[in-house]
């Protein structure tokens, strides 16, 4: 094991947030280094983040580590929040909702900003909504998709930064009422057609 | 075709637990649909019809065959077989209905109109309202007591069901203790409407189960909605397309607060840094920082037109009303404030030229400073707080985070 190697990959993380696998190969084959490094990172508050299927690792700040103090400079605003949420139900979930894995291709599902403006049903102006883009854009949490123009997938941080099960669990409590009245919605249907 | 009215053949001794009471009709309707003779049936449904519209003195034989298109030996037929099963008073010569029939006349009636499904408040509302009539010799004060003990007896049977852990159930006691509590509203209304003096402990008894059937009827829908949510989460039916929906539904707010608990925090890049801390970062590094005093927010204004000479036109005059307008809703109103009704023509424009200039000290002030100035395209508000943060599309939008000098 490399003590400057160990400094060289908690530099990169430090300042990237988010490093491609192929960019830290040793945490395959080295289990030592790969424990060093988190234990780095745990001393200063940070926790090291995989997930299975997503090829990057990414530096997180440790729950009982945030303070209020942090939380705030670290706090994205709320629409930031919910375009966040917005563009994970169209680019994240459409795979992991029923439980599977993460797509080989995780740039698979792309969303135009047009699209993302009926979304929100013309609430948000064009130019906030591009602003905000641009801000997740460079957070990571989505990445511009090369020759489309005003067309974005999902960055990494979309996949590894959001706790995507508990998240799913809470989405689907708040949309029971939703599929309540989609089968009132039915059995109405299905009524008229029988008679 | 002869009439087959022999009775005997009906075995009356084993009747089901669930039919028991419905036992005393069969002999009853047994003489009304027991011929073969259809035309029988629909005959002596024109008797008990006649004798129910009838107001006068009570009809004998030969008078009601006047009204009658049958002959008369049927006619005789027909009303001995009636006053037997006890559908005609005995007198001798002449012919009434017994309680029971009127009774029976009037649940035909009922049936004969074209209900719809779930009609039935209007059901008992038109029994209540023939009760008070007195049309069927009842009396509103026993009927009354009667949907008492009912609803009150359908009380006790609902608390029962709070309980209960089938969802299909839980529903139809829910529909079932709301479909009660409108039976006894209505009840309670028709009643008040004649109320006597001695009656007063029914009617206070109806409130009070109206009032338990609501709690109940809330109870009942809280537990069918948490059992109905449990049953669709296990059985997995809550599509991403419903979830869709929701977030199609639900404000910035509402989504932000959904995905903020779940959203793992991750070291602040410049884009996130609060604008307020970079400008005093800022100012600290170039030793332009100094101590700014911030104090409360101003106290509440009170406007008032200004002197004469102080007002040289009246479009000037003008110009300050739009002033206040739009000072009070910037900073009274918490939420987004759309300008398009304010540029959209050129004296407002010009108003908002004027408002910034008046308004821009009293909005320096306060915990959460705000810069205003006009786009040079004349169509925008650019709003600062600390570093230059322009707000577009006529939206001038009060800075959510506080202020950090």
């Amino acid at each position: 094991m490399s003590l400057d190697r160990v400094t060289e990959i908690c530099t990169l993380l430090l300042t990237q947030r988010i490093v491609a696998h192929h960019q830290v190969p040793e945490f395959e084959d080295d289990p030592e280094l790969l424990e060093e490094v988190r234990q780095r990172l745990e001393a200063v508050g940070l926790t090291l983040v995989q997930r299975t299927g997503i090829p990057y690792v990414a530096v997180v700040v440790r729950q009982e580590a945030m303070t209020d103090g942090i939380a705030n400079e670290l706090g994205l605003n709320r629409r930031a929040l919910a375009l966040i949420l917005r563009v994970w139900l169209l680019l994240v979930a459409p795979h992991l909702y029923a439980g599977g894995p993460p797509p080989p291709n995780l740039r698979a599902s792309t969303i135009t900003l047009e699209t993302l403006s009926l979304e929100l049903q013309g609430q948000w102006s064009e130019q906030i909504l591009k602003m905000y883009l641009t801000r997740l854009v460079q957070a990571k949490f989505l990445e511009y998709v090369h020759g489309q123009a005003r067309t974005y997938t999902a960055g990494p941080m979309l996949w590894l930064a959001i706790q995507h099960e508990v998240l799913i669990e809470r989405l689907k409590r708040a949309a029971v009422p939703y599929t309540v009245a989609r089968f009132r919605e039915q059995q109405t249907q299905q009524e008229e057609e029988d008679e | 075709m002869r009439e087959r009215d022999d009775d005997s053949d009906i075995p009356l001794d084993d009747i089901p637990a669930l039919l028991q009471g419905f036992e005393q009709l069969y002999p009853l309707l047994r003489c009304l649909a027991s011929s073969q003779d259809l035309a029988s049936f629909y005959e002596r449904i024109q008797i008990l019809l006649l004798l129910a519209r009838w107001a006068r003195e009570p009809l004998t034989l030969r008078e009601m065959n006047r009204f009658l298109p049958f002959p008369i030996e049927r006619l005789s037929h027909h009303l001995s077989r009636l006053r037997a099963s006890e559908w005609l008073t005995s007198e001798d010569r002449t012919y009434m209905l017994t309680m029971r029939g009127r009774l029976l006349i009037f649940v035909l009636r009922l049936i004969a109109q074209p209900w719809q499904e779930r009609d039935s408040v209007a059901v008992i509302t038109q029994l209540y309202a023939a009760a008070s009539s007195e049309e069927l010799g009842l009396g509103s004060e026993r009927l009354f007591e009667e949907v008492v003990a009912a609803i009150e007896a359908s009380l006790r049977r609902l608390r029962r069901a709070v309980s209960a852990e089938r969802t299909s159930l839980v529903s139809q006691y829910h529909e079932e203790s709301l479909r009660n509590a409108r039976m006894a509203d209505m009840a309670l209304e028709l009643r008040q409407q004649g109320v006597a003096a001695d009656d007063f402990d029914h009617v206070a008894r109806m409130h009070h189960a109206i009032s338990a059937l609501s709690a109940l009827s809330r109870q009942l829908e809280q537990q069918h909605l948490t059992l109905l949510e449990r049953d669709l989460l296990t059985s997995g039916q809550v599509a991403l397309g419903d979830v869709q929906t929701w977030a199609a539904q639900a404000d910035d707010t509402a989504c932000a607060a959904m995905i903020a608990p779940y959203l793992e925090g991750t070291i602040p890049q410049p884009w996130y840094l609060h604008e307020g801390a970079l400008i005093a970062a800022e100012a600290e590094v170039s030793r332009r920082a100094g101590t700014r005093p911030y104090r409360e927010a101003p106290l509440p204004q009170h406007f008032r037109p200004l002197d004469k000479h102080m007002v040289p036109d009246t479009h000037q005059q003008h110009l300050s009303i739009l002033q206040g307008h739009l000072r009070q809703r910037v900073l009274l109103n918490a939420e987004d404030l759309p300008l398009s009704e304010w540029v959209q023509q050129d004296e407002w424009r010009d108003a908002l030229a004027h408002l910034i200039a008046a308004l821009d000290p009293l909005l320096r002030t306060g915990k959460e400073p705000i810069y205003l100035h006009l786009h040079r395209e004349g169509q925008l508000v650019t709003l600062e707080e600390g570093a230059a943060q322009q707000v577009s599309e006529g939206i001038l939008n009060r800075k959510e985070s506080s202020y950090v000098s």
